[in-house]
């Protein structure tokens, strides 16, 4: 038993220990998005040019902007102004300086966008090429300035977040959404809890299984086709493989 | 590969035959709680395939028919809302900046429509899409989950039938668990060993519960590949040859790709025969051919019904005559699926990588959604070396076997490996030469899940004794390990 225990749960403890540690890494957690996929170039933006995007709500404070594309050439330099929807004052703005790889690049705001907000987010190319990633999608409470009619550019605002354990309340609550009625955040938790629990479980499992060996062995019994193969010991029998001890 | 009779358990007997030992008790309750995680965490139609799937399970359901009506719509009124609703189509491939819904506002409003005076219809999904020429069965079982939640939304519906697959989830580690027994007798850490591989591995939980015939797939290969060796060990017994038999045919009425199975089971078949004494054999013979009768019926009955239907592939393997297949071609197509493409041989690959890295081991390690929520780096990394080490220590191992029974069970497994990679291979060979795309996935070896833990049993089966119990704990820690990050890599790719 005791052979058996003491492994099992050093691992565990020391892979529970090691999870708990790895879930406090900071995560960026997307506040909205403009459910655009980063599908194809929708536009090739050069200086000065500006594309907009909007109205858009975040669920809580922005703090960045990520934006999908490559530049053309050599480092790019983009900013990007988060607006009031309506009054199109400028609430924050950042840039960001892409290079020639298909990437999500993010432009961190100097201030932060309050959620519940509409907001317009404009894209300005101030130096190099950018192809602006995005595709074809049907929203009309959106309207898109700069790109071809019925493009829009794929978009997230990003939150400063916090660690990955820090933010699973808000993972569970928006998993919670278009599930069964009976599931809720607490459905995540508890089975969250249970992926824990499954460690001491599982040492649990081992230290039975290594009982139950124990008890059993060893038994033999003659092979009847004498093509037996090693006992449960780890021990060669007679017409197995190895030399056999003889007594 | 140990025989049942040695170092074994005692005899189970009357109604203790049906009480799981406390170790697989306690890993199949951490197989549900883990079965659920999957089922719940990953949002909908975010699967390989999902929405095809889940059009076929509720076209059966609502109207016992498969979806087949040239000129129909693929998915029904009841599922293109709810699709539009939570964005799951658009989102589909492109995670990041498109991700689920997560306006509650925006989900009231699907709700108010769903239970309103004219909600959408569910019957009229009838028109063909990429699951029809599946055979049924699996969208028939899934068809009984299904109505469990009836009258609840479409959400209510696909997450019924994607918590059946926690119960495929269960089968397929009780098969790998039963699989060990017959491999290596009555031991429960090599048993625990190999059955934790299989309910346990985050792809392997992960396609059980979608809505996939995959989910079946594995636990009816996970089945046969235990009766196969059962059949073998215990000379081709009446009950075993028929319940093999069946539980390959269910296989084939699963997905095409279970035809694989027919010449592993047929060795299993004359070996566990020709163990018989010589008396026994003529006897044995009838209950062989009854069990092919039980084999070829259902199946020969299934490819009337699609051709009936209107042609229905009953074999996933394309055939093109404008592009013959071509030996040479073909094994270098295989050369460079597994080892670097040499100067002399014309490009013939899917992946920028070795595909054997990029499909086998990264797929077949962890990729999530539509192939399109990664783990981190390290993982495949740690997962190869973890691969590489464990196929040297098993090859080590199996070449010290000698005795007949076990190198008829070997000869068993390593035909259904076989069998299963060829006609992967030529499938995604045919599928190239006519201009396709890759076919191949790192899930398509995952009816093969039972003999990956049998090599990690047999590995714990063969360290030294004191240190069995501690392989055995580092299996199931890495493995439950490598389930939390494979969950959290979910949340944070859809909900963060």
């Amino acid at each position: 038993m005791r052979r058996a225990l003491l492994p099992g749960a050093a691992c565990a403890v020391i892979a529970v220990v090691g999870l708990l540690i790895a879930g406090f890494r900071h995560v960026d957690l997307r506040t909205a998005s403009a459910g655009a996929p980063n599908q194809s170039t929708i536009a090739a933006l050069h200086p000065a040019q500006r594309v907009c995007e909007g109205p858009i709500t975040s669920q809580g404070p922005a703090r960045g902007v990520a934006i999908w594309g490559a530049s053309a050439k050599g480092v790019a330099k983009l900013t990007v102004s988060v607006q009031d929807a309506t009054t199109h004052t400028v609430l924050a703005s950042g840039s960001f300086h892409p290079i020639p790889l298909e990437s999500d690049w993010t432009a961190r705001l100097d201030r932060e966008v309050p959620g519940s907000r509409p907001v317009r987010i404009c894209l300005t190319d101030d130096v190099g090429a950018f192809s602006l990633a995005g595709s074809a999608v049907s929203a009309p409470t959106v309207t898109v300035a700069g790109v071809a009619t019925g493009q829009r550019f794929s978009l997230v605002l990003l939150s400063d977040g916090g660690s990955l354990l820090g933010s699973l309340s808000t993972a569970f609550s928006r998993a919670s959404l278009w599930r069964p009625s009976w599931v809720g955040s607490w459905t995540f938790w508890l089975l969250g809890i249970a992926l824990l629990a499954a460690f001491g479980v599982g040492v649990s499992a081992v230290v039975s299984a290594a009982a139950a060996d124990d008890e059993d062995r060893p038994v033999s019994e003659p092979d009847p086709d004498g093509d037996g193969p090693p006992s449960a010991d780890g021990r060669s029998q007679a017409g197995q493989d190895r030399p056999q001890p003889v007594s | 590969m140990q025989r049942s009779a040695q170092a074994a358990a005692p005899e189970r007997v009357g109604l203790r035959r049906l009480t799981p030992p406390k170790s697989l008790a306690a890993l199949l309750i951490i197989v549900v709680s883990v079965g659920l995680a999957w089922a719940l965490i990953v949002p909908p139609w975010q699967t390989p395939d999902e929405l095809a799937h889940f059009g076929y399970v509720q076209s059966l359901a609502e109207n016992f028919a498969i979806p087949s009506t040239a000129g129909g719509q693929p998915a029904s009124s009841d599922v293109r809302l709810a699709d539009g609703a939570v964005g799951a189509s658009r989102g589909a491939f492109w995670p990041a900046p498109a991700p689920p819904d997560w306006s509650r506002a925006d989900y009231d409003a699907y709700l108010a429509v769903e239970h309103g005076a004219h909600p959408p219809p569910k019957t009229d999904g009838t028109g063909p899409s990429s699951a029809t020429g599946n055979p049924p069965l699996y969208y028939l079982v899934g068809a009984a989950a299904y109505l469990f939640d009836h009258g609840g939304t479409a959400f209510g519906r696909l997450y019924a039938v994607r918590m059946f697959g926690v119960v495929l989830l269960l089968v397929t580690t009780i098969a790998a668990w039963l699989l060990a027994g017959e491999a290596f007798g009555r031991r429960r850490l090599p048993q625990l060993g190999c059955a934790a591989v299989a309910g346990l591995l985050p792809m392997s939980a992960f396609m059980s519960t979608a809505v996939n015939p995959d989910g079946l797939l594995i636990a009816l290969w996970t089945v046969t590949l235990w009766l196969g060796a059962r059949v073998i060990n215990h000379r081709a017994r009446g009950a075993d040859v028929v319940v093999l038999c069946a539980a390959t045919a269910a296989a084939i009425l699963t997905k095409a790709t279970s035809y694989a199975l027919v010449g592993p089971i047929l060795l299993a078949l004359f070996i566990g025969w020709r163990r018989r004494p010589a008396a026994e054999r003529s006897g044995a013979l009838k209950l062989i051919a009854a069990g092919g009768l039980v084999l070829v019926v259902p199946v020969l009955g299934w490819v009337e019904v699609a051709s009936s239907l209107g042609g229905l592939s009953i074999t996933t393997v394309a055939s093109s005559p404008a592009h013959p297949f071509q030996v040479r071609q073909f094994l270098s197509y295989l050369w460079q699926f597994y080892l670097p493409r040499l100067p002399s041989l014309a490009p013939l690959r899917t992946t920028p990588d070795l595909p054997v890295y990029d499909i086998w081991l990264r797929q077949g390690t962890g990729v999530f959604g539509w192939l399109d929520v990664y783990l981190p780096n390290w993982m495949y990394q740690a997962s190869g070396l973890a691969a590489a080490g464990l196929g040297i220590v098993s090859f080590g191992l199996l070449t010290r076997l000698r005795g007949r029974r076990q190198l008829a069970l070997l000869g068993f497994f390593a035909l259904t490996v076989l069998a299963l990679l060829v006609l992967l291979h030529v499938t995604e060979y045919r599928t190239l030469i006519a201009g396709g795309g890759q076919f191949l996935q790192g899930r398509y070896l995952l009816p093969v899940v039972g003999l990956l833990g049998l090599a990690v049993g047999l590995v714990i089966a063969r360290v030294p004794l004191r240190l069995r119990p501690s392989a055995c704990a580092a299996a199931v820690t890495v493995l439950l390990v490598a389930q939390a990050i494979s969950l959290s890599t979910v949340v944070h790719g859809y909900y963060l």
